[in-house]
């Protein structure tokens, strides 16, 4: 970890776009994350026994990480063992392997998956092995999501007194408020990127009648 | 069998299951909603921060719930109204309870909930207890909720305030409670206290003559003077009768 601080973080885009940002407006785990990366290493400064975690494993594994001077003690160890659900959608790709994509919110409520066409799950047995169970769900067809939405945005736009004309720009930044407001409407999140949900009002803006 | 007229029940880890309060699914449904998905991990990682402050969640939620507000939630009343909701949802039952209460209510057993309340101060009626007593239909059950805050009326949200002051934890709430009963006919070792806790719903109440029954069906606290261990809320129907 290196002792200097980042101030500014940089993109250069292929068409000549360049966006920048503090360092400090992004958020904490994207901090750390760019940090630990080998290109932001920095000439070793000043180190001390304080700034070094070791551990070592019963079969003699040992790992090293390497902590803020801030930390005085350990406090505490412990692990916490529960049975985890993770939902796990993949998507065959061009690419030599397919799209994985983690649902870890309630996964065996999750009742419909639209991509392309919209599918209503449901359960197809189970495998278990150990302690490990895959939970398997078939997909049938079900009406299409895309054509559900885009009723619903229309009637978003009309209740927000929003111009559908004015979303077709994609002018996300600009229209963020709008974006917002019609996003609530819609009742849509976007699950771990925010553009994504204003990306698809957009596509639906475009959309044709 | 225990033959008893009055039977009172815990809340927390109890009646109220914690269980399905976890952090993915309340940082993460607020965070979605509030239109900033990216602040997930930080926002959980936060909130693991305070346990490792003060131990447990409910820990944290007993006495320090302001650090939820200000060091996870940036003191964003939006995000505050959602925790507080979501944290509502994620509640659960105990498992067999409602059938449980059902038989004790056939029986003729008067049923209330006796908790300790410290997590939850606030007037009456807005409390994480009764909104939950109330949100799961349980007023059905348990008219009353006695805590160290007054004893609350579920079904007007009035406010007896003889129980004011008196913990579960000192005993003196179950000295309260005795009077209580008393003066309607009940003595105390026709009464059945049910929770998880040695130190507050069991042992304390044992000391004073109720009968006692600990409920391991969720988190088992060790051992206790409890007269019979349960755990499941279905084996009461098989353990209670009402005293004729």
């Amino acid at each position: 970890m290196s002792q200097s601080k980042p101030l500014t973080i940089i993109l250069e885009f292929s068409d000549g776009l360049k966006a920048a940002a503090s360092f400090d407006a992004l958020p904490l785990y994207l901090r750390r994350e760019i940090l630990r990366q080998p290109f932001t290493v920095r000439p070793t400064g000043k180190l001390s026994k304080q700034n070094f975690l070791l551990l070592e494993w019963d079969d003699g594994w040992k790992e090293v990480i390497e902590l803020d001077v801030s930390c005085t003690e350990i406090n505490r160890y412990y692990v916490i063992s529960r049975p985890e659900q993770v939902g796990r959608l993949s998507l065959n790709s061009n690419n030599r392997y397919p799209e994985l994509v983690e649902i870890s919110r309630r996964p065996l409520n999750l009742s419909k998956i639209t991509f392309l066409d919209t599918f209503q799950l449901e359960r197809a047995g189970a495998i278990r092995e150990g302690k490990k169970t895959d939970q398997f769900f078939a997909l049938a067809p079900a009406n299409d999501a895309f054509t559900e939405a885009l009723t619903s945005l229309k009637r978003s736009l009309v209740e927000e007194g929003i111009d559908r004309k004015a979303l077709q720009s994609g002018d996300t930044v600009g229209l963020k408020e709008h974006y917002e407001k019609i996003r609530r409407r819609m009742g849509l999140r976007a699950a771990q990127r925010q553009q994504d949900v204003y990306d698809f009002i957009t596509y639906l803006a475009r959309a044709e009648e | 069998m225990m033959e008893v007229k009055w039977c009172g029940f815990d809340y927390g880890q109890c009646i109220m299951e914690p269980g399905g309060l976890r952090n993915h699914l309340v940082y993460g449904d607020i965070y979605k909603e509030l239109g900033a998905p990216e602040l997930i991990p930080e926002k959980i990682r936060n909130y693991r921060t305070l346990k490792e402050k003060y131990g447990t969640y409910s820990g944290i939620k007993e006495a320090h719930r302001d650090e939820i507000y200000g060091f996870v939630l940036d003191n964003d009343p939006e995000a505050i109204e959602l925790f507080c909701k979501k944290e509502q949802e994620l509640l659960e039952m105990g498992e067999g309870l409602e059938d449980a209460l059902l038989y004790l209510q056939a029986q003729g057993i008067e049923l209330q909930v006796v908790s300790e309340m410290k997590k939850t101060l606030g007037p009456v009626g807005t409390d994480i207890v009764s909104r939950f007593l109330k949100a799961r239909g349980l007023v059905t059950y348990f008219k009353e909720l006695i805590t160290p805050q007054g004893k609350m009326n579920l079904e007007n949200d009035t406010v007896d305030l003889r129980y004011k002051g008196f913990t579960k934890e000192a005993g003196t709430l179950y000295d309260v409670l005795a009077e209580e009963l008393g003066e309607h006919g009940v003595q105390p070792h026709e009464a059945v206290m049910v929770g998880d806790k040695p130190a507050t719903d069991i042992n304390p109440a044992h000391d004073r003559g109720f009968k006692t029954i600990q409920y391991k069906g969720f988190i088992d606290l060790g051992e206790s003077k409890a007269d019979v261990v349960i755990h499941s809320f279905g084996e009461l129907k098989t353990i209670l009768k009402k005293k004729g």
